[in-house]
């Protein structure tokens, strides 16, 4: 694997110290057990298969006011050593980084299909509107680092296919004053990961909606980190997930303030709806308070449908699956992505 | 007005008694000192066996991997077993005159004459006093320290003894079953409701001392006990440590209510493995409030075997300097058609730690379960942190909610207070009491009381 590393990285002219990142990486996969921590104790991880991994990526970038940067020394400072497997992996075999400088509201939009390792910059200056749409099938890791000193709205659709093993993992430095509004929809992959850490600083907001929606054996593993570092950040985070069939799900989810972010307000909500008696759900709201003037608050639900409201429906003469259907959709309502690829996909699964 | 609260501590609880103890074992543990404790207490040759294997276990058993700081402890350091007198009494005449002027300076027979069915003292490793109103003794209950137990009941013992907290559990509970003495055992027969509660008085009073206790309640069919346990130690500069085990065997359609007002000094290591099961339509409380300690890790937790049974645990979490409160509770839904409540109130203070940390699991099958989970958090100084790491697990339909909040005083509560004439001392205390009182009210009014005054005294001197 050593040689494919090489070749990609002088396949990008990459600088010295970029190629020693990538060996260093690989040693640190091979040595790594998978990971075992809370984020990942309740996914099943004994399908995954290291031995047909190829570095590849198949993604397809639409901008619109945005400028591409090709020098690698302008990530430097985003290029960590991995803390498990999968980073690892990623770091070592990622493809060509994507560096995209957004102005003047800029549009990006990004499509994956296939496998993809894959490492994303955006600097957002001013106002940007990102969207993901995944397509994709084998094994993804998709690791993207948002630099926000204005307005960020990102909206994430993912409908993978139903063997693909998806780890999508998001970094948003919120700059002093600036906003992440932070949007997402799963509904496909047969493992599929979404990890959001937002470091928000003075006066900066970070506020994700989500929805997820599992059937037949599909895992979903969410986590959401808010991490605050500066006075006066506020975080708002709502998740909500229906399991259906088979599948399963584990959320954890933190919030961290800082000794120096006082006038803290953070929040969080996670909501489960368990529609089947073989699906199973598992959560981790947690709280990390070092600051004593703050607001910090979560709250979790894993319930079932309301038989009394499947009643009243079914009297109103509805049969059984469509009211069922419908207390699932108002369920979703404030999370929902307003785009009709997504509302098409939500009603397919659904119903 | 500034008052050191250890000062404080010291003068109430501080106190040490000369040390003049019957047995005192070598520091460090070693499978002689084991075999020996076996052997001073005449055990029969299962019990020698369990602790010579709960020993192996202890060996090889790692040390948490998460949680607090435990690397203070120093396993070498510590005698594993003190002796203080030849036999335990039934009158607190017969006392050796330190440990009764150790009891009588905590209060103890003026609890016992004003409303106890029943008290046990120990001091050290071993119950030194022990007693049961006659009219329950004539029902059949049984109230006994843990050693007596194991001679008098064994076939009692036998069946239940460690069945709920395995020696395998975890290296506390290993070294527990290893090395255990005191502790109470109670019995209560089928169809008794014990009116009045029962208590244990826990206290250590050597240096570099660990205690030990195991105490294992049966409640048989129908019947209610509950039972209270106070815990003090004196303020030496080095650390203690309290590792007990409990055990609580609820059997279909019985309610053991399970009180803990702990107030150990600030140098004692207090981690405790709580654990009850309840069968069908049975109901267990733990009320736990927890003061005082370098380190407390505390989870009580209830197994729900039973259809229908009925869990709840009520938690205070209060720390101070240097502390680290890690408690919280554990509930697993096992059986169809039960349900739990959690309840946990945490204070932190002068660059204390409070962690409430806890699990909701709901097994596969066990249909129709409800669970409430709601831990607040009060942090009192820019010192002091509070974290809150709640696990659930559910494998079936369930209807499970958790809520929690992380914050401080409300400055209007207490500009409103202050506006009345209360100093704002005063203000933070009252509304300190105010935010534990869906805890307090849950005790006996000596025990609400005592509480409230341990609040304020930890409160004293506390501005913003």
């Amino acid at each position: 694997m050593i040689e494919k590393i090489k070749n990609i990285s002088q396949k990008n002219k990459e600088p010295n110290w970029l190629f020693n990142f990538r060996k260093e990486n690989w040693r640190l996969f091979e040595s790594l057990e998978l990971p075992k921590d809370d984020e990942w104790k309740y996914t099943d991880l004994s399908i995954t298969n290291f031995s047909h991994i190829q570095p590849s990526s198949s993604l397809n970038i639409k901008t619109k006011n945005c400028l591409e940067e090709k020098d690698p020394n302008s990530i430097k400072d985003y290029l960590f050593l991995a803390k498990n497997k999968f980073e690892a992996l990623n770091n070592a075999i990622f493809s060509e980084p994507k560096i995209i400088l957004a102005k003047n509201n800029a549009k990006i939009n990004i499509e994956f299909s296939k496998t993809n390792f894959t490492k994303i910059f955006i600097f957002v200056e001013d106002q940007a509107e990102i969207n993901f749409s995944l397509n994709s099938s084998g094994f993804n890791i998709i690791q993207t680092f948002l630099i926000i000193k204005g307005q960020a709205t990102v909206n994430v659709l993912d409908n993978s296919e139903k063997d693909a093993v998806i780890i999508n993992e998001f970094f948003a430095d919120i700059k002093n004053n600036a906003k992440l509004n932070y949007n997402f929809g799963l509904f496909g992959g047969l493992i599929n990961r979404l990890k959001i850490e937002s470091q928000i600083s003075l006066n900066a907001e970070n506020k994700i909606k989500g929805m997820f929606f599992g059937n037949e054996k599909q895992h979903y593993n969410i986590v959401t980190n808010a991490i605050h570092l500066e006075e006066a950040s506020v975080n708002d985070i709502l998740v909500k997930g229906a399991l259906n069939d088979y599948a399963t799900s584990s959320y954890f989810g933190s919030i961290v303030i800082n000794k120096r972010a006082q006038k803290a307000d953070s929040y969080l909500a996670d909501h489960v709806l368990l529609l089947s008696e073989n699906a199973k759900a598992n959560s981790i709201p947690s709280l990390k308070i070092d600051a004593n003037d703050v607001k910090a608050t979560h709250g979790a639900t894993i319930s079932q449908l309301d038989e009394e409201q499947i009643f009243y429906l079914l009297s109103r003469g509805l049969n059984k699956k469509e009211a069922e259907s419908l207390i699932v959709q108002a369920f979703f309502n404030d999370v929902k992505i307003n785009n009709q690829d997504a509302q098409k996909i939500i009603e397919a699964k659904i119903s | 007005m500034n008052i050191e609260i250890n000062t404080d501590y010291a003068i109430k609880y501080g106190f040490k008694s000369a040390e003049d103890y019957v047995f005192k074992s070598e520091k460090g543990l070693t499978k002689e000192i084991v075999e020996k404790i076996s052997e001073m207490k005449q055990e029969p040759q299962w019990m020698r066996d369990f602790r010579l294997k709960s020993f192996e276990i202890f060996t090889q058993k790692k040390m948490p991997t998460w949680g607090p700081d435990l690397s203070g402890i120093d396993f070498n350091s510590i005698h594993y077993y003190v002796k203080p007198t030849q036999q335990k009494v039934k009158s607190w005449q017969e006392l050796p005159e330190d440990i009764l002027k150790t009891f009588e300076r905590l209060g103890i027979p003026e609890a016992e004459r004003q409303f106890l069915a029943g008290v046990g003292a120990q001091y050290e490793s071993e119950v030194v006093y022990h007693n049961i109103r006659k009219d329950l003794a004539k029902q059949g209950v049984i109230f006994l320290d843990m050693d007596s137990g194991v001679k008098e009941y064994p076939d009692i013992v036998k069946k239940y003894f460690g069945t709920v907290v395995p020696p395998n559990d975890n290296k506390f509970a290993a070294l527990n079953s290893a090395v255990w003495s005191g502790g109470s055992f109670i019995y209560v027969p089928k169809g008794v409701h014990v009116k009045m509660p029962l208590q244990a008085y826990f206290r250590i009073n050597a240096a570099n001392m660990g205690q030990f206790e195991r105490t294992l309640i049966i409640a048989d069919q129908g019947s209610f006990v509950h039972y209270i346990e106070g815990c003090t130690a004196p303020v030496y500069n080095s650390d203690s440590l309290h590792a007990a085990v409990v055990e609580i065997i609820a059997l279909p359609g019985s309610r053991v209510r399970y009180t803990t007002i702990q107030n150990w000094s600030s140098n004692v290591y207090n981690l405790v493995t709580k654990r009850a099961f309840a069968y069908e339509n049975a109901i267990v409380e733990w009320v736990d409030c927890n003061l005082g300690s370098k380190v407390t890790m505390k989870y009580p937790s209830i197994f729900m075997l039973g259809e229908g049974s009925r869990g709840e645990i009520l938690s205070i979490a209060f720390a101070g300097k240097g502390q680290t409160q890690d408690a919280g509770g554990k509930v697993v839904h096992l059986a169809s058609n039960t349900s739990s409540l959690i309840t946990s109130k945490s204070i932190s203070k002068d660059g204390g730690r409070t962690i409430y940390r806890g699990l909701v699991k709901v097994a596969k099958r066990a249909k129709n379960v409800k669970s409430n989970v709601r831990c607040d958090a009060l942090i009192l100084d820019e010192k002091s942190a509070s974290d809150t790491i709640p696990y659930m697990e559910i494998n079936e339909k369930a209807t499970i909610t958790h809520e929690a909040t992380v914050g401080k005083v409300g400055e209007e509560q207490l500009f409103y207070l202050m506006s009345r004439g209360l100093n704002e001392a005063e203000a933070n205390a009252l509304i300190v009491r105010g935010f534990i009182e869906p805890v307090a009210k849950e005790l006996p009014l000596e025990f609400a009381v005592e509480l409230n005054r341990l609040i304020e005294l930890e409160m004293e001197g506390s501005v913003g």
